[in-house]
């Protein structure tokens, strides 16, 4: 099966700000290599927030695929020279290939990631800000949005979470054949749909 | 020196309330609380959280113990152990 999963990351949001000041921090999120190349970068925060977003969004697809039950951040690298050229690139895991594309833009990191290259490529995503306090919600009226703009089943269908909080788009009861991943992070709010 | 489990509830509920983006009563929040779920701590915020927790009881929480923490209590437990 293909999967998708995305991150967002709000990095002019105050608790994003300066995080890669802390060695701690750094070390919980980042390989040794990776480690380095966030305090050699530039931005050294856009960096590591940018890292943690691609990491987040391979997390999701390598949950899906049931290879990891929690977020290790740094057990999952992703350290590439595309990233910054906003390329797809790959990640492996175990002997898993995530593919994996990543911009930034106006303080916002999105990140996209799918076990398939075909996915990676196919996969619709958006970004979207609001200012209203139940993300959750607000981020699912994106998803039925962006839905509706493609022509996809939206009309009565509803998002729900297994117990490990994968969501699925549910009619009738039954799931429907299309991969959806949704994130949100102070007031920015990103979704992926595969069809 | 043995640290009282209600000293260490008291001290990882305090620094819970830093980082839960949800409005809750916390005088309803139990061990069995979920920190994801129900707190709606994020990823990244729990990592900060671990890293609080972790200078404030002068311990280590190393990356396959964090990988059990589900509920308040799972950390309660965790800073417990390490302490007693």
């Amino acid at each position: 099966m293909v999967f998708v999963g995305n991150d967002v990351v709000n990095i002019g949001h105050p608790a994003n700000a300066n995080r890669s000041l802390s060695s701690k921090f750094l070390a919980k999120v980042c390989s040794s290599k990776e480690q380095e190349y966030v305090l050699e970068s530039e931005s050294p925060n856009i960096a590591l927030w940018q890292l943690w977003s691609l990491k987040e969004s391979a997390f999701k697809v390598l949950m899906k695929m049931g290879e990891m039950s929690f977020f290790a951040p740094n057990r999952i690298e992703v350290l590439d020279t595309g990233i910054q050229n906003k390329k797809v690139i790959e990640t492996m895991f175990k002997s898993n290939v995530v593919y994996l594309k990543s911009s930034v833009l106006n303080e916002r990191i999105t990140s996209v990631a799918s076990n398939s290259l075909d996915g990676i490529n196919k996969a619709v995503s958006e970004t979207r800000i609001t200012s209203k306090p139940d993300e959750s919600n607000e981020v699912r009226r994106l998803m039925f949005d962006v839905l509706k703009r493609h022509n996809l089943p939206h009309d009565k269908v509803e998002v729900i979470k297994n117990e490990q909080g994968i969501p699925y788009l549910f009619y009738q009861k039954k799931i429907l054949p299309i991969e959806i991943s949704l994130s949100h992070d102070y007031g920015v709010m990103g979704v992926a749909i595969l069809n | 020196m043995i640290v009282e489990r209600t000293e260490i509830k008291e001290k990882v509920f305090d620094l819970l309330k830093q980082y839960s983006r949800k409005e809750i009563n916390w005088s309803e929040a139990t061990e069995a609380t979920n920190i994801l779920t129900e707190l709606r701590v994020n990823s990244a915020r729990f990592i900060d959280l671990v890293l609080d927790v972790e200078d404030e009881f002068k311990i280590q929480i190393e990356d396959a113990i964090t990988n059990q923490i589900i509920n308040i209590g799972d950390l309660i437990n965790i800073v417990s152990e390490k302490l007693n």
